[in-house]
């Protein structure tokens, strides 16, 4: 198997769950799909050396989040809150919890945005997620205690019950109702 | 909220998600086009070098006929210079750049750059035949695609006039060229992704079928004979994630297109160069900073010769990225990316002599000897110069810029007389 063939085939089971985590950095389609595009291309630039190790996906994960990050220093304003899916017209699950979320993920500075996403959602320990984003352990924990502060806050505004403030049973219930439609 | 509940609210977050594009194959694509940066950046830039003095070696040495008269380039950059090596400098250099899609002449003896020849796609190598009438510039598809599509081709070049020819259709993204001493056939190596040879018949200017190989070629120069053409490859042994890269240096008659035996090298190598006389290759090592010279006769590795310290893994920009041979066989110059210098080794005693410093901190991505073996021109992609260095007196001179800045991708140098 020659490096493109096995580079294609990580790609390809890859693209998904990169472009979930790319969406949920950036908050648009579009724009994740061509994170994880310039990702991958990266990481097939050193694919006969990272292969070798247990880290390809990590690697990826990395390289993503580094190529956000370099995206989001050159471009602060890239981001603006407004019409942001046009492909996704029908919004059959939770339509309002999700722009609500999304939104509230917007207000975070893109490294305490890339904590929450790659602690939360990619489930790295802060270890990890400190030797991707070249910081102190601590550095993690003070991004990630501030940036969920700052959910809370935004979340709680609107999300009036959700799970964020004092959850009471019959609530929890009712958000898991709303979440799995 | 807790981290379950977070989650659960991420998820919501991503909603319906649209179908996915082609990501694989374009990110494939993109990283191919990558990748040949990196490799400018990092290894080698100088294989497509070696290459082309290959071909303007024999030439040289037929035209020169003996170097004896000549000092010794490889002891003589310790002794005063003569005025005369000055004056007797004659010939073009010809510098590829991918990046801006030009070839640039530089006249030798005024080290002046002369008006960039434009060539459709992105030039990755160059080899010019031995009469020093054509340069045959392979070029990759400029959209960055190096699949079997179209775009790729090898562009002749009438170097009298400058002028660009009919470009030649290639099959498969071409990495490096060689030219036979009789200059009738061309070779085109492809690593990935098809793993082949192409001979371009340069009389008809037909291509032939690519031949595949079973080892994916990286580096690739070609004896001086014509008849074996050799390649440095990587393969990985073991099952990932436990696998671990074998280096090798193998030989591949061209009659036949039959490999030969595998020389296995210690460290990842670079670029290469074949001594005049055909009897040992060297090979440099960018991890291990090192160049191993090949007895080609027996095939075997020789003792490594230390040249530079080991890269740290963080390296931006790799070292030992480029070598060339003097004509006269008894000097190789290994240009250092990471240090902006260019070793001598002495070829008989294969000991490392002292650096010589060219323009900017990073970067020496190729390197060529001019046919008399006076001097040697020196690319330096990150300041966009070439620095023309006297091999007499082992003194770097001023440096020529062109190119375009990081843009720039030069990847190949060769001179003709």
């Amino acid at each position: 198997m020659t490096s493109g063939e096995d580079f294609v085939e990580f790609a390809e089971t890859a693209s998904l769950q990169l472009r979930r985590t790319a969406f949920l950095l950036c908050g648009n389609w579009h724009t994740a799909e061509d994170l994880v595009q310039t990702t991958l291309a990266k990481v097939f630039v050193s694919w006969r050396k990272i292969r070798r190790r247990d880290a390809v996906r990590a690697y990826a994960a990395r390289t993503l989040v580094n190529t956000y990050l370099a995206d989001k220093r050159l471009k602060r304003t890239a981001e603006i809150l407004t019409d942001r899916f046009p492909e996704c017209p029908v919004e059959p699950d939770a339509p309002e919890t999700r722009m609500v979320v999304l939104g509230a993920l917007a207000t975070l500075p893109p490294r305490a945005r890339a904590v929450v996403v790659l602690r939360y959602w990619e489930d790295l320990s802060v270890d990890q997620v400190a030797a991707m984003l070249g910081c102190s352990p601590g550095n993690v924990k003070s991004l990630a205690a501030g940036a969920l502060g700052k959910l809370r806050a935004v979340l709680a505004e609107t999300l009036t019950g959700y799970d964020l403030v004092e959850r009471r049973p019959e609530e929890q219930h009712e958000v898991r109702n709303t979440r799995h439609g | 909220m807790d981290e379950t509940s977070l989650r659960g609210l991420l998820e919501t977050a991503l909603g319906d998600e649209p179908a996915i594009g082609p990501v694989a194959g374009n990110s494939l694509r993109a990283g191919i086009k990558l990748r040949r940066r990196a490799r400018i950046r990092r290894a080698a830039g100088g294989t497509a070098v070696v290459v082309a003095m290959a071909v303007v070696i024999p030439a040289a040495t037929g035209v020169f006929g003996s170097t004896a008269a000549r000092p010794h380039p490889g002891t003589a950059h310790k002794r005063a210079a003569g005025p005369h090596h000055e004056a007797a400098r004659t010939g073009t250099a010809y510098v590829i750049n991918s990046g801006g899609g030009t070839v640039t002449p530089i006249n030798v003896a005024t080290n002046t750059a002369g008006k960039p020849i434009a060539v459709s796609g992105e030039p990755v190598a160059m080899a010019i035949t031995p009469d020093g009438k054509t340069a045959y510039i392979a070029s990759g598809a400029s959209n960055g695609g190096a699949l079997p599509t179209s775009d790729q081709s090898m562009i002749p070049i009438d170097l009298a006039t400058g002028t660009p020819g009919k470009p030649i259709d290639l099959q498969w993204p071409p990495d490096e060229i060689v030219i036979t001493p009789d200059g009738k056939t061309a070779y085109i190596s492809n690593g990935f992704p098809s793993t082949t040879l192409t001979p371009v018949d340069l009389t008809t200017g037909t291509p032939g079928k690519p031949v595949k190989l079973s080892v994916e070629p990286e580096a690739f120069a070609m004896a001086p004979d014509g008849k074996t053409a050799y390649v440095t490859t990587q393969t990985d042994t073991g099952t990932p994630p436990n696998l671990r890269a074998v280096y090798k240096f193998v030989p591949i008659d061209l009659a036949t297109y039959n490999l030969g035996k595998a020389v296995k090298l210690s460290g990842q190598p670079g670029a290469f160069a074949i001594a005049p006389d055909g009897k040992t290759a060297y090979v440099t090592s960018y991890s291990s900073g090192t160049v191993t010279p090949i007895n080609l006769t027996t095939d075997r590795a020789g003792k490594p010769i230390k040249v530079s310290g080991k890269p740290p893994a963080t390296a931006f920009y790799g070292n030992l990225m480029a070598i060339a041979i003097a004509p006269d066989g008894k000097t190789a110059y290994v240009a250092n990316g990471a240090s902006s210098t260019v070793t001598p080794i002495n070829v008989a005693t294969d000991r490392a002599g002292k650096p010589i410093k060219i323009s900017g901190k990073l970067g020496a991505d190729a390197i060529a000897i001019t046919p008399d073996g006076s001097a040697a021109y020196v690319a330096n992609q990150p300041s966009s110069t070439v620095t023309p260095i006297d091999l007499a007196t082992g003194k770097a001179g001023k440096p020529i810029e062109i190119g375009h800045g990081w843009n720039s991708g030069f990847e190949a140098i060769a001179i003709v007389p």
